[in-house]
């Protein structure tokens, strides 16, 4: 496939774990995958510019984020591939509420390639999104989202694998 | 307030008081005239009950959880807790956890002032509106911020095992030593990272800096011999310095009508008179430590025309500039020898009775207090950060500030230089107020 970065957007709490175990459950849904980079990001996806040296050469990379999701839907509902547009000039940057659009127009006003950015989620239970004491899983309905979330993200990249 | 801390934990929590962290922030400002006649910072903090949260606690669990306090310095807290219990046991954890516990807050100071000084301050001093068009015009630079980051980051790292809520802090020492090799790898980035330091200093040094000067008392640990970071006395710049266990007898925190953030003021004389804000933070720390600078670092900011003690708020942009040479060079002084030890911690006893704690945050003093029984449980908890210290400065001097910027401006170019202005004080106070909400009501009558 393209060189292709999926970002686990998130936290160790509640259903902001989301992003980090459906990379978990990726990398064993693509155990054989070339091309494909997996990280992990506790702050907002400001570990992106740790790793810019190596979005800044080869070919164009395709970035996924993965996040927990807060809207007025139902807890477990599906989103994306949706497009990310990161051509963005925001003055809303800030150490603790970076956005990750933000983020990747900095990485690539460094000389970051990225080709285009796409985003999946699952919409949270927003009485434990982040509930610091319930740290051992997701809700139920986010648990139960994960595998269709999984197959979805896989599915979509191993179509671009064969396009 | 009554609220059940979870479904399988029986207490319940009574929250008399609000906690402290950062938040949104809104500025309101009264011109009448040509004088400010109101000006208020309003924070709103979410509460987020840590101080209760810790109670019926056991000692060994509390640096895990005060370092989910804030994930951009949560070595600061953890360091924190850990000296004072320590204190309280009577526990001396050896030469190779102080000095590992230095190196490990040398990485928070590098990766925070990193953080701050590229990510949130440059953009106001270089005009422009955010960083990515910043990071077009500036991409050495920026490159040279983040490298300096991540190696803050792989200094916390190697001691925490993670760069966010690090894992492995004791009280007693570190639950495990890192391999000399590792080491050895980190300290060859380190030796090579202070000529980078240097030249951000430089960089620093040759912007054009606005003038915004503020009379008050300073405050911060020092130390005879070194630079302050985990540990010291803790002074004031009038002279005083105050006991740990007195510190609140001397710095007051107090609830105002305007805001969720307490306020915090100084008074010289324990128990007597209202107080005056004070100012805590790089530049106080530059100002009472400047003894213990390196003589390159004095020699440049004598060359600049920065005589310290400082009073200009828009020098704390050079104060973290140096404190990323400080901590670079420390970080690596003390790995020059490193020698793995046999264990990386000792053993400890819990003691009854009240510990105090105070160590140099990225954004300045941080003290705890807990209340500890006999068996190592926490009965009460009290963690003043360097966040809500600041407020009662920060409305000070931005009033000062602001009639010294002159008021005969638009409403945007006034909001502007408060939002800069605010920056100056603390990462966490400028993301809060980033988005900044001004209302301005102008009354030009005389």
């Amino acid at each position: 496939m393209k060189p292709t970065l999926v970002v686990g957007l998130g936290s160790a709490y509640g259903d902001d774990q989301l992003g980090w175990i459906v990379l978990d459950r990726l990398a064993d849904a693509l155990p054989n995958a070339t091309g494909l980079a997996l990280l992990k990001a506790p702050r907002g996806g400001i570990e992106l510019l740790e790793g810019l040296e190596s979005l800044s050469v080869g070919d164009p990379w395709t970035i996924v984020a993965v996040d927990a999701v807060v809207s007025a839907a139902p807890p477990g509902s599906l989103y994306g591939p949706e497009p990310l547009r990161f051509d963005v000039a925001s003055a809303a940057l800030s150490s603790h509420a970076v956005g990750f659009a933000e983020l990747l127009s900095v990485v690539c006003a460094l000389g970051a390639r990225v080709e285009q950015a796409i985003v999946f989620g699952v919409e949270a239970d927003a009485a434990t999104l982040c509930d610091r004491y319930h740290a051992a899983g997701l809700s139920p309905r986010v648990q139960q989202a994960v595998p269709v979330l999984v197959e979805r993200i896989a599915g979509h990249l191993r179509d671009g694998a064969a396009a | 307030m009554e609220k059940a801390l979870s479904m399988t934990d029986t207490r319940i929590i009574r929250v008399p008081l609000l906690t402290r962290v950062e938040g949104e922030g809104a500025l309101d400002l009264e011109i009448h005239g040509d004088d400010i006649t109101s000006l208020r910072l309003r924070i709103f903090e979410p509460p987020r009950f840590f101080e209760k949260f810790l109670e019926g606690r056991h000692y060994t669990e509390v640096p895990d959880l005060v370092a989910r306090i804030c994930g951009i310095c949560p070595v600061a807290y953890q360091m924190t807790a850990v000296q004072a219990f320590e204190a309280l046991f009577q526990v001396d954890a050896g030469p190779w956890v102080r000095d590992m516990r230095r190196v490990f807050y040398c990485g928070e100071w590098l990766q925070s002032h990193s953080l701050h000084i590229h990510l949130l301050a440059l953009p106001d001093f270089l005009g422009f509106d955010n960083v990515a068009a910043m990071a077009a015009r500036y991409p050495d630079e920026v490159r040279r911020g983040l490298r300096l980051q991540a190696l803050g980051n792989d200094i916390i790292r190697l001691l925490g095992g993670r760069s966010v809520h690090p894992v492995g802090v004791l009280v007693g020492g570190f639950s495990r030593a890192p391999e000399p090799r590792a080491v050895d790898l980190l300290l060859q980035r380190l030796l090579a990272a202070e000529t980078e330091a240097y030249a951000l200093l430089d960089w620093v040094l040759s912007l054009p800096l606005a003038d915004s000067r503020h009379t008050a008392p300073t405050v911060s640990l020092t130390q005879a011999d070194e630079y302050p970071i985990y540990q010291g006395r803790l002074a004031v710049s009038d002279g005083l310095e105050v006991a740990l266990e007195d510190f609140e007898d001397h710095f007051i925190e107090q609830q105002v009508p305007h805001s969720t953030a307490l306020h915090a003021h100084y008074r010289s004389s324990a128990g007597q008179g209202d107080g005056v804000a004070y100012l805590v933070g790089p530049l106080a720390r530059l100002n009472l430590n400047r003894a213990r600078l390196p003589a390159e670092v004095l020699a440049r900011l004598a060359g600049a025309g920065i005589a310290l003690p400082a009073a200009n708020m828009f020098h704390s942009l050079v104060a973290r500039a140096v404190e990323m040479i400080v901590a670079v060079s420390e970080a690596a002084r003390l790995l020059q020898d490193y020698r793995q030890p046999g264990r990386p911690f000792v053993a400890v006893e819990p003691v009854a009775g009240l510990a105090f704690g105070c160590s140099e945050a990225p954004r300045g003093t941080l003290w705890h207090r807990y209340e500890v029984d006999a068996e190592g449980l926490i009965r009460s908890a009290r963690i003043v950060p360097p966040t809500s210290q600041n407020q009662a400065h920060i409305e000070a001097g931005l009033k000062q500030s602001l009639l010294d910027f002159g008021l005969d401006r638009s409403d945007q170019e006034l909001r502007r230089h408060a939002e800069a202005m605010i920056r100056n004080y603390d990462p966490c106070i400028s993301c809060a107020t980033h988005f900044l909400k001004l209302n301005l009501k102008r009354d030009d009558k005389p």
